[in-house]
């Protein structure tokens, strides 16, 4: 499969990890002897292999929305059960992560990746916060399988500042005051990205179809409209 | 005001929970129970209240300032707690109870232990008797609610953790359950726990001001009906979540909260610790709106397991456990009645109150809660206010964004305009006729200010009122399906009180930078720029050298709970006093510096301080010197003399409580809806609040909460509605698809202004917005809904069934 | 989440003889409802828990819309909902398909979520969404909804159990006359919409005739005839991301105000897409007003047997239909 890591690129100690368990590697026999470190406070790194190409130049942020969301084709059938090694791209830079078949794309980038810019409100699709575009598209990752994103270019909100200048739409989240407390405030930024990459100069209405799903329980809502237009006029 | 003597349900505080003696606090019950028991008011004089000072004096307050944490929240770089993952860590599940009411016969964890990747169980078998979170169970051996703890899994992930709860077998017996407040409260209903007596938790809150027999019988008018108002829950998007390692015998927890010390002394109290082992830390808090202000299981599951595995532990829940777990916002049924004479003055008011506490919830403050504007916004001789709360097994009531104050004043500000209409007044007439202007009836105290009659006339005036609300003749006139009307509603909430503990640090560092140490939770106000404009106006500093401090109870004083609409008034004006400290303080070294410089000698009071900037008012041709300058001189003048001094300020501030005055904010709204008479659906169209801030600290900010107030207010009055399955004591609606809150579709235009009335106490003339924001949209809606389709809804929320059966009915 | 196994389909045949090797197997396209499914844990006797998880979206060109104006549209049934709303095919010649697809949630299930997964979601009942109720469609004994909370249950064809519909394409397509293409162990085989979903009587277990093993893959829609409109609406208590109360597609061949031929469609009114078979006779060869398009609402209604909590929606699904047909002619 085009998106299986060849043996010889894994690591020794995930070898050594295979060896014990039969060829089923899982994340509770992996972790039981991973003393992983990490800052404190900040998100840990348990469960992230190798980071492969850490200097891969990073993808420019506003990818044009595709129409569709597609699997990479499958050539050859394959059951997972267990670990499985995958690579994601996420914000331009390749990752190597050993995952079970039921970890979600959120818990992946959150937990094991350590990009906690991404916010589970519901995990369950139903408040949209943990927003990612994938080839562009604005997606639940609450609601997406990591093993199925293999392939994919994954932007989270870490990946919309370039060259530490804001994009647009998070300089003008900040200027309108279009949050309160903040947390629903990355799915909504790239909800906003999705937007304004298909559609230059959006109506009201527009604007109000496109961010439908995105939940604010602070309710800055008239400021979110206010921030998009004017990253709208910003962008133009 | 009448002379008649009052009677209020004084508090008894050796009965109390420390939690509920902070609520007392915070909701001004124990200002109010203090002056009834002192009998003589410590002041009848009202404050001299001259305008508030115009903002064009001011160099930070009142002009549109941005976030000062905005860049970190837009990047996702800001550290929720949920945002907390620590090497080695484990993740938690929690078995929950699936019945409303039952005993545990049986429970056997040994299949679930034996799952690899499980480190810790814990049941009610583990948790000493004392270990409560409140008054509930960390785990339960009797559940008494659908969502009760039964068993804890801390395991390697969240899916071995679930793999291991179903494991887990356990026996229950079930138990006869009660759901309805007004079933429970009869004699012979199912209790909601095996240990009560009765379902009526204590005494009846009660209020009596003159006779209200008395009162009804000279009246020319009466009104009444009886107000049901639902279940809900925050929905905070956070969910709640608690973090815990244990370094040896110190406790160090990150939880999403409004109140990290109260968290920290509540755990150390019921684990035994001493407070200074327990560290708390709540850098952003992802919503709250009183959801996040007690200890909750949660909090003790982790600390508990965290200790049990020798590993750090983090239990986030999910959402249904949030649902199960969090507060709940009460259901409450009212009856409320009303008297006038002819010319509209109110005579006579008669409440009685019944909240479903759940099943952890006790006594009966919490229905008077849902009096007490009803207490003082109208000038009333005769009042009869009673209140009772019911324990249910239910998900327990507790704070939500002016408590019980938002169903209280759906009630009586319907009834208001039903009264109007009856009287064949205009109903922005009849407030004004009858508004409290002057004081608390029953403390004798007078307000710190008061700018209700500005809120409404200048409502009135904005909305164009006069032309849009054609009369009462006009009822019901629309044409087609989609009808229009207006509405309209005032109050008053004890709400945005300044009250204990105030308490702030501001250091002047080496540097000249600003650091404001201070406690409260950022939460959306947002509370850390608020502060930082406090300190800046008041040092004479710039915005940009300031920063300000994250909770963190290892390093932060304790400023009191983010909630009550607090915040800027309390922890403001600790703020504010801790920034004087440090200004005199400053001075001195400045007047130390000049004097060195000039060789001559200079005096603080000979200084002014801008734009971060210390001049000598005396004389112009100085060149004024950076607060850098000041603190790096090495001395300070004290009383005239030269101290050697370091280079760094610390100013200080324990602020007291507020006693010779009452507190009070108020608002007035104005709503225009449109209802769908085929489908029943109802959409706000416009929306307009002025509220009485006292002085707008943040205009850009302040707007903000205003439309979030505004939309919850509507999602209460419209959409949300947490419902149980009374046949099987099971919510139904314990998911985002049915527990529908407002969206960005469903926001109309909303129009924010404010009176700046200049509250005697609060930092700048200013109080409170949070709640009262919250309170002024649904009575507005349900009166706009009557004007439009002729229909009285006093059930929320008011959804296409309710005001579908109404049109038929 | 808990644990299940994870399949790459290569072809329809791989998935079809992969759900036939395992009995609690599952196809996933979108994911959306499906992991949902797993998330709460929805489990009984008759609606055991996914322990694989057959992912179709690995198989090629399942993904696309084709139309022409003899063969009609053709949909691969993962076309997401946000393909399909934004087609100039699909909004010039089945504008009431287009609104159907842009009705259901939010943008960003749109985006993943296919057209096949709309049409084969499971409904929405509180009851059956919830963990603690073993209703029949979990393989229990008893119907929650009959003595409980029923303010959003079936008004019309409730038997045994009072799910409604919760899809918006289906009452769509059916009233396109659309016809499923579907893969199963013996090949292919078409089944017109119309007959495609099926009620608690004839299998409470499941909505539609499908089989374990068999599996939409295509839906084909024919060209509309001459002089055809179709209109799709919806009445939910929020503007957006929000299941429908009532909600109705009509397509219907119009001559100078008269309706010749067509179809009435309701949504969230029964376990199936409710076909207002009365309100298309009372419709037919009738000049289209207000009168008509209302008996046309009270025949179909008159069959409704409200519950305790719902006769609401009669008077919605009664006002909808005349809003409805009267809005082909206006």
């Amino acid at each position: 499969m085009a998106d299986e890591i060849a043996p010889e690129q894994e690591p020794e100690e995930k070898e050594e990890e295979r060896a014990t368990t039969n060829g089923q590697v899982t994340r509770r026999q992996f972790l039981v002897g991973a003393g992983v470190g990490a800052v404190i406070g900040i998100a840990g790194t348990a469960g992230v292999l190798t980071l492969v190409h850490p200097t891969a130049p990073v993808e420019q942020a506003q990818t044009v929305a595709t129409p569709s969301t597609t699997s990479a084709t499958a050539t050859a059938s394959a059951l997972v059960e267990g670990t499985k090694l995958i690579a994601l791209n996420v914000n331009g830079r390749d990752y190597e992560i050993a995952v079970e078949p039921q970890y979600t794309l959120a818990e992946v980038l959150k937990r094991d990746l350590g990009l906690t810019g991404t916010k589970l409100g519901c995990n369950g699709s139903m408040c949209s916060a943990c927003t990612v575009l994938v080839d562009g598209v604005a997606q639940n990752s609450c609601s997406l399988l990591a093993i199925r994103e293999v392939g994919k270019k994954i932007i989270t909100i870490e990946g919309l500042e370039q060259n530490g200048k804001l994009h647009p739409v998070q300089a003008a989240f900040w200027d309108n005051a279009a949050y309160q407390c903040g947390f629903c405030t990355p799915g909504q930024i790239l909800g906003a990205v999705e937007l304004l990459n298909k559609i230059k100069n959006p109506t009201d209405d527009q604007i109000r179809a496109a961010m439908s799903g995105h939940m604010c329980k602070c309710s800055a809502y008239p400021n979110i409209l206010a921030a998009i237009q004017a990253a709208a006029k910003q962008m133009a | 005001m009448p002379a008649a003597k009052s009677y209020v349900t004084p508090l008894d505080y050796e009965k109390m929970t420390p939690e509920e003696r902070e609520w007392a606090v915070l909701t001004g019950r124990a200002d109010l129970d203090r002056a009834m028991k002192e009998g003589t008011p410590r002041s009848t004089t009202p404050p001299a209240s001259p305008p508030a000072q115009p903002s064009a004096d001011y160099a930070v307050v009142g002009k549109p300032q941005k976030d000062l944490e905005g860049y970190r929240i837009v990047t996702g770089k800001s550290t929720f707690t949920v945002d907390v993952y620590l090497p080695d860590m484990l993740y938690v599940r929690v078995l929950r109870s699936p019945l409303p009411h039952a005993k545990i016969t049986s429970i056997d964890t040994s299949k679930a232990a034996a799952l690899p990747g499980v480190y810790g169980i814990i049941t009610y078998k583990d948790i000493p008797a004392q270990v409560l979170a409140g008054l509930k169970p960390v785990m339960a051996s009797e559940p008494a609610l659908v969502g009760d703890p039964i068993a804890a899994v801390a395991a390697v992930d969240e899916t071995v953790a679930e793999d291991a709860l179903n494991l887990i077998n356990v026996q229950y017996q079930q138990l006869p359950f009660i759901v309805d407040p007004i079933a429970g409260a009869k004699s012979g209903a199912p209790l909601a726990l095996s240990n009560l007596q009765s379902n009526v938790s204590g005494p009846d809150f009660k209020v009596v001001r003159g006779d209200v027999n008395q009162g009804f019988a000279s009246a020319d008018v009466t009104v009444e009906h009886t107000v049901n108002t639902q279940d809900q829950q925050h929905v905070a998007l956070e969910p709640h979540i608690a973090v815990a390692r244990w370094d040896n015998d110190v406790l160090t927890m990150w939880t999403s909260s409004q109140y990290t010390h109260a968290i920290a002394r509540i755990v150390a109290a019921t684990l035994g610790m001493p407070y200074s082992k327990v560290r708390v830390i709540s850098a952003f808090t992802g919503g709250g709106f009183g959801d996040k202000t007690a200890v909750y299981p949660y909090h003790l599951v982790a600390a508990l397991l965290a200790k049990k595995t020798m590993r750090p532990v983090r239990y986030e829940l999910t959402r249904l456990d949030v649902f199960y777990e969090g507060s709940h916002h009460f259901q409450v049924v009212q009856d409320i009645k009303l008297g006038f004479k002819k010319d509209g003055t109110l005579v006579a008011l008669q409440a009685d109150s019944t909240a479903r506490l759940g099943a952890y919830s006790r006594g009966s403050g919490l229905a008077g809660d849902t009096l007490s504007g009803a207490r003082l916004e109208y000038n009333i001789p005769n009042i009869l206010l009673n209140g009772r709360g019911v324990i249910t097994n239910t998900s327990s009531a507790g704070a939500r964004r002016s408590v019980g104050e938002a169903s209280g004043m759906f009630a009586l500000e319907t009834l208001m305009d039903v009264a109007a209409e009856k009287l064949g007044m205009d109903p922005v007439d009849l407030r004004l006729k009858n508004i409290n202007e002057t004081g608390d009836p029953e403390s004798k105290l007078p307000w710190t200010s008061n700018g209700l009659r500005d809120c409404i006339t200048n409502g009135a005036s904005a909305f164009n009122w006069k032309s849009r609300w054609q009369g009462w003749a006009n009822v019901n006139k629309g044409a087609g399906p989609l009808k229009t009307g207006v509405g309209f509603m005032a109050l008053a909430s004890n709400k945005g009180s300044k009250s204990p503990p105030m308490t702030a640090v501001v250091e002047i560092n080496v540097d000249g930078s600003v650091r404001v140490v201070q406690g409260a939770a950022h939460i959306g106000g947002p509370q850390r720029t608020t502060f930082a404009i406090i300190a800046a106006e008041t040092l004479g500093a710039n915005l940009d050298q300031l920063s300000v401090s994250e909770p963190d109870t290892a390093f932060t004083t304790d400023t009191g709970i983010v909630a009550g609409s607090r915040a800027t008034k309390s922890v403001g004006s600790a703020v504010k006093a801790a920034a004087e400290d440090a200004r005199a303080q400053l001075l001195g070294y400045a007047a130390a510096k000049f004097s060195k410089d000039l060789s001559r000698t200079v005096n603080p009071q000979d200084l002014a301080v801008t734009n971060g900037q210390i001049s000598l008012q005396t004389d112009s041709s100085v060149k004024p010197i950076t607060f850098a300058d000041a603190v790096n001189s090495g001395f300070i003048i004290v009383d005239g003399q030269q101290v050697p001094a370091a280079a760094t300020i610390i100013g200080r501030a324990v602020v007291p409580p507020v006693t010779q005055y009452a507190q009070q904010t108020y608002a007035a709204a104005f709503y225009e809806v449109q209802v769908n008479v085929q489908t029943g659906v109802v959409r706000v169209t416009d929306a307009m609040q002025i509220h009485d801030v006292g002085k707008v600290i943040n205009p850009l900010q302040l707007t903000n909460q205003v439309h979030g107030g505004s939309v919850q207010g509507t999602g209460f009055a419209l959409t949300e509605d947490y419902i149980y399955d009374t046949a099987t004591g099971i919510p139904v609606s314990s998911n985002l698809d049915d527990y529908k809150m407002l969206m960005i579709n469903d926001v109309p235009k909303i129009t924010a202004l404010f009176v700046e009335s200049n509250d005697a106490v609060g930092p700048f003339g200013a109080k409170g917005i949070g709640e009262p924001a919250f309170m002024a949209a649904a009575a507005a809606i349900s009166n706009a809904i009557y004007y439009a389709a002729g229909i009285r809804l006093t059930s929320l929320p008011m959804n296409p069934k309710r005001v579908l059966e109404a049109l038929k009915a | 989440m808990r644990s299940f196994k994870y399949y790459t389909a290569t072809s329809w045949e791989d998935a079809v003889a992969t759900l036939g090797k395992y009995k609690n197997a599952q196809i996933v396209a979108g994911g959306s409802d499906v992991l949902g499914w797993i998330k709460d844990e929805l489990t009984g006797p008759g609606a055991p828990l996914a322990d694989v998880l057959i992912d179709i979206r690995t198989i090629p060109n399942t993904s696309y819309i084709n139309y022409d104006a003899t063969a009609g549209l053709k949909l691969g049934a993962l076309t997401t909902l946000t393909t399909v709303a934004e087609s100039s095919d699909v909004q010039k010649n089945y504008p009431g398909l287009a609104t159907a697809a842009v009705s259901p949630a939010s943008p960003s299930i749109r985006n993943v979520g296919t057209i096949g997964g709309n049409i084969m979601q499971r409904p929405r009942c509180w009851y059956l969404r919830g963990a603690n109720f073993p209703c029949y469609k979990k393989g229990g004994d008893f119907c929650f909804s009959v003595t409980g909370e029923n303010q959003y249950h079936a008004i019309l064809q409730g038997e045994l159990c009072y799910i409604v519909h919760p899809s918006d394409t289906a009452p769509a397509l059916i009233s396109l006359n659309a016809t499923a293409n579907v893969m199963g162990p013996n090949g292919a085989k078409q089944i017109p919409f119309d007959q495609f979903f099926i009620g608690p009587r004839t299998n409470v277990l499941k909505e539609t005739v499908l089989e374990h093993n068999e599996i939409l893959t295509e839906i084909v829609v024919p060209p509309p005839a001459a002089n055809t409109k179709s209109v799709f609406m919806k009445v939910t208590q929020r503007g957006v991301y929000d299941f429908a109360l009532v909600s109705i597609a009509v397509a219907a061949q119009i001559v100078n105000g008269v309706w010749q031929d067509g179809r009435v469609v309701l949504g969230g009114v029964a376990p199936t897409p409710y076909r207002a078979t009365d309100a298309e006779a009372a419709l037919k060869g009738k000049k289209i007003d207000a009168n008509v398009a209302l008996q046309a609402a009270q025949d179909t209604l008159v069959k409704a047997r409200p519950m305790s909590q719902n006769a609401y929606k009669v008077d919605i699904a009664k006002n909808i239909i005349v809003q409805a047909v009267t809005s082909l002619v206006s």
